[in-house]
């Protein structure tokens, strides 16, 4: 795929070069556009990979809401220019039969990141839900927590008193539900 | 005579084993069961991998499925312009099926609700490294969950967050975990 749509390019260079004499007519100008969109695919397409990057490593040991505000900040902004960088990839393919050359890979790229943002829409609204992200406690909470953790005779206590659930075999659970 | 529960660590193998778990057909029930069932982004897998929530299945002596339990820790944030927070830990979530509601008949504290929820205070207390306070989040509609959160120990504590719903404020409860001292806040 890469190398096709490298030979496309250097097709294009090569015949605008041919026409050297004919340099500023629409199809040159147009070769040079083009050119200067796969440099800006191969370069949006390589940030896409190292943010992906970054996004599983901190997948795997993050625990901090920052963290995961951090990623998703990292595909708001990589995101940013996609609409327009589509419609140009839109106008070069319509002129271009052999294509542009990592327009594939930029488009794939979009929809994940875009997918990637709804899911964390989704995830992070059940996660405070739950309680676990963006707790900021109120005043009052505030102040009972601080009277809980400075005085060990405040706070609400267990009604009864706690007890272990020994544990089961798992096969359990496929045996008879 | 107490019917006595045993519990299996859950993993992603046993989500075949959750795949019918049913706690009523209320909002706030369904918001439980396809919590557990991983319908979705941070659900049951997310707050594992990403959280480090432990979660438990509960069995009767007739290897029943009668409930799930979920234990994980978080940090909580003083009101701005504060930049002080304080490490707890966080029940989840937390289902029994309907047909094992108010089962088995006896002492409230023999219920199979009350053992679930004690086993995870007892869990919580093993955990060391945050502050000796375990919270959860009620839905506000949930009146008798509130109820028996009450019974158990928990209470209000001023505290609300939102979910999906930008409408519906879920309610902080919290309860305190002795045996240990408090951290420092940082």
């Amino acid at each position: 795929m890469a190398r096709h749509g490298l030979n496309a390019t250097a097709k294009r260079m090569l015949s605008a070069y041919a026409e050297e004499d004919e340099r500023w007519k629409p199809g040159h100008i147009d070769a040079m556009a083009c050119r200067d969109l796969e440099d800006t695919l191969r370069c949006g397409n390589g940030l896409y990979r190292l943010i992906s990057e970054i996004a599983e490593c901190r997948r795997l040991d993050a625990q901090e809401p920052e963290d995961f505000r951090e990623i998703q900040d990292y595909f708001k902004w990589w995101l940013k220019p996609c609409d327009r960088i589509m419609a140009k990839i839109a106008e070069f393919e319509s002129v271009f039969q052999d294509g542009v050359e990592g327009a594939d890979e930029f488009r794939r790229n979009c929809e994940q990141a875009k997918e990637r943002l709804r899911n964390e829409a989704r995830a992070a609204a059940v996660e405070a839900r739950v309680g676990f992200r963006d707790v900021e406690l109120t005043p009052q909470a505030a102040d009972m927590l601080d009277r809980i953790l400075s005085d060990p005779s405040e706070g609400p206590r267990p009604a009864y008193e706690p007890k272990s659930v020994p544990l089961a075999d798992p096969s359990v659970l496929r045996r008879g539900r | 005579m107490a019917s006595n529960l045993r519990k299996v660590p859950f993993t992603k193998e046993l989500l075949p084993a959750v795949e019918d778990f049913e706690c009523g057909g209320q909002v706030y029930e369904v918001e439980v069961s396809d919590w557990i069932q991983n319908k979705g982004p941070g659900c049951v897998i997310d707050a594992m991998e990403k959280w480090g929530t432990q979660v438990w299945l509960y069995v009767n002596e007739q290897n029943e499925l009668v409930g799930f339990g979920s234990l994980g820790t978080t940090n909580w944030n003083w009101p701005a312009p504060s930049d002080k927070r304080v490490a707890v830990s966080l029940i989840p979530s937390v289902g029994i099926r309907s047909r094992f509601r108010g089962q088995p008949i006896g002492p409230p504290q023999d219920r199979y609700s009350t053992q679930i929820v004690l086993d995870l205070i007892a869990a919580a207390r093993k955990i060391t490294d945050v502050n000796p306070v375990l919270g959860l989040f009620v839905h506000p509609d949930n009146q008798a969950a509130m109820r028996f959160y009450k019974r158990v120990g928990f209470a209000d504590f001023h505290q609300r967050t939102k979910g999906d719903d930008p409408g519906v404020q879920y309610i902080g409860m919290i309860l305190r975990l002795d045996q240990r001292p408090a951290l420092a806040v940082c």
